[in-house]
């Protein structure tokens, strides 16, 4: 169990979780381009402690349908890495990996979609591993496409110890065109920031 | 007034009288539970997370865990003016999102459904209707007019799932 709430960390901390999470999705976004050819660019991330209740207000629309690749990490850091695309983004991008210029939700796109969050959550996870020297193993992904919201909700329910506070390290993603666009969602379990920034002489 | 309350994950809404509306968006293993008293018309859901509270700490939510969040929620209730003998359930959620590569241990919406079913008869509140399990998120909405449940998937239309406030339809009302 955690030894002390999350909330309790500083802006400075929060700041630094931020830089983190930077590092990583620019190697997750630059995996994304080298696979589509496409220029992909991420806003600041954002790392906040949040009620559980109030977490899908992470999502834009939290009853839109969207695709979700979640996995589960463990290691050092174990949390929960979800990547949630609009299902838009989802036909585009299975469309321009599978070479075809319209796609409909099938088990072929879904594992192309699954592949794709794979290959993006793992470029994340191994930046984030080579800058603090901790160990974050990526299990296999798994894929759903439903409501945002819902999709949240299976992956919170996949946290046996829930804090009534989570930290939340989120990052949009989107390409120029407005073509591609998703979120990124990473929650350490308790005691995962804490180890994260011990790591790197913030604890 | 009305009120359009949305009960996030383990959180707990109670309102009182005609014209209020609670809804729990995007269900996933979660479970939303609705209790209503048809008399005072106290309504209440709760979003349950977690099949139970063994590592829970003091100060946790409630309404987190199916074992703290019936408990809690007919407390609220009662609070409110309802009759705990009064009270009438319809619950939803519990799926199973994540298809591919899950082994069965993980299917937390499973389990999650059987210790809310349980927490239930324990209180003694009578389970009127049920939509839980599959693989689908839902939507659901609890209308404090007369009870009535109302649950949503992609795809699909708002479909009723019960009126807790049909007394006709219920026997352990005493007219």
């Amino acid at each position: 169990m955690s030894a002390q709430p999350e909330y309790a960390f500083s802006e400075e901390q929060f700041d630094a979780l931020r830089e983190i999470a930077n590092i990583g999705m620019g190697k997750a976004s630059s995996a994304l381009a080298d696979l589509i050819d496409t220029t992909i660019l991420i806003n600041v991330p954002q790392a906040v402690c949040v009620p559980i209740g109030d977490l899908p207000d992470i999502l834009r629309d939290p009853e839109q349908v969207t695709a979700g690749v979640y996995l589960q990490v463990t290691g050092d850091v174990p949390g929960h890495a979800t990547f949630i695309f609009d299902v838009q983004s989802a036909h585009r991008l299975a469309g321009v990996l599978l070479g075809m210029p319209e796609v409909s939700l099938d088990e072929l796109t879904a594992s192309a979609l699954m592949e794709i969050g794979n290959i993006m959550l793992s470029a994340y996870l191994t930046a984030i591993s080579d800058f603090t020297a901790l160990q974050l193993l990526p299990s296999p992904p798994v894929m759903a496409v439903d409501m945002g919201a819902a999709i949240l909700d299976a992956v919170i329910a996949n946290i046996p110890n829930l804090d009534d506070f989570a930290v939340t390290i989120t990052t949009d993603i989107y390409d120029r065109d407005g073509l591609i666009s998703g979120t990124f969602i990473f929650l350490p379990e308790p005691g995962g920031i804490q180890r994260i920034l011990e790591a790197i002489g913030m604890g | 007034m009305g009120v359009n309350l949305t009960v996030g994950m383990g959180e707990i809404q109670v309102v009182r009288g005609a014209g209020n509306v609670l809804t729990a968006l995007g269900l996933g293993s979660c479970i939303g539970v609705c209790l209503y008293d048809p008399l005072t018309r106290v309504a209440g859901m709760v979003h349950v997370v977690l099949p139970q509270s063994q590592a829970s700490k003091a100060g946790d939510l409630p309404g987190k865990f199916a074992d703290t969040a019936i408990p809690a929620i007919v407390q609220r209730m009662v609070e409110q003016g309802a009759s705990a003998s009064r009270l009438k359930a319809a619950i939803a959620g519990g799926a199973q999102l994540f298809q591919f590569g899950v082994s069965n241990s993980l299917d937390v919406g499973a389990r999650n459904a059987e210790a809310v079913v349980k927490a239930l008869r324990e209180a003694g509140i009578p389970l009127q209707a049920k939509d839980v399990g599959g693989s689908a998120g839902r939507t659901l909405r609890l209308i404090s007019d007369n009870g009535l449940i109302v649950v949503r998937t992609i795809g699909g239309a708002e479909r009723e799932l019960a009126v807790l406030g049909n007394i006709l339809a219920s026997s352990g009302v005493a007219a």
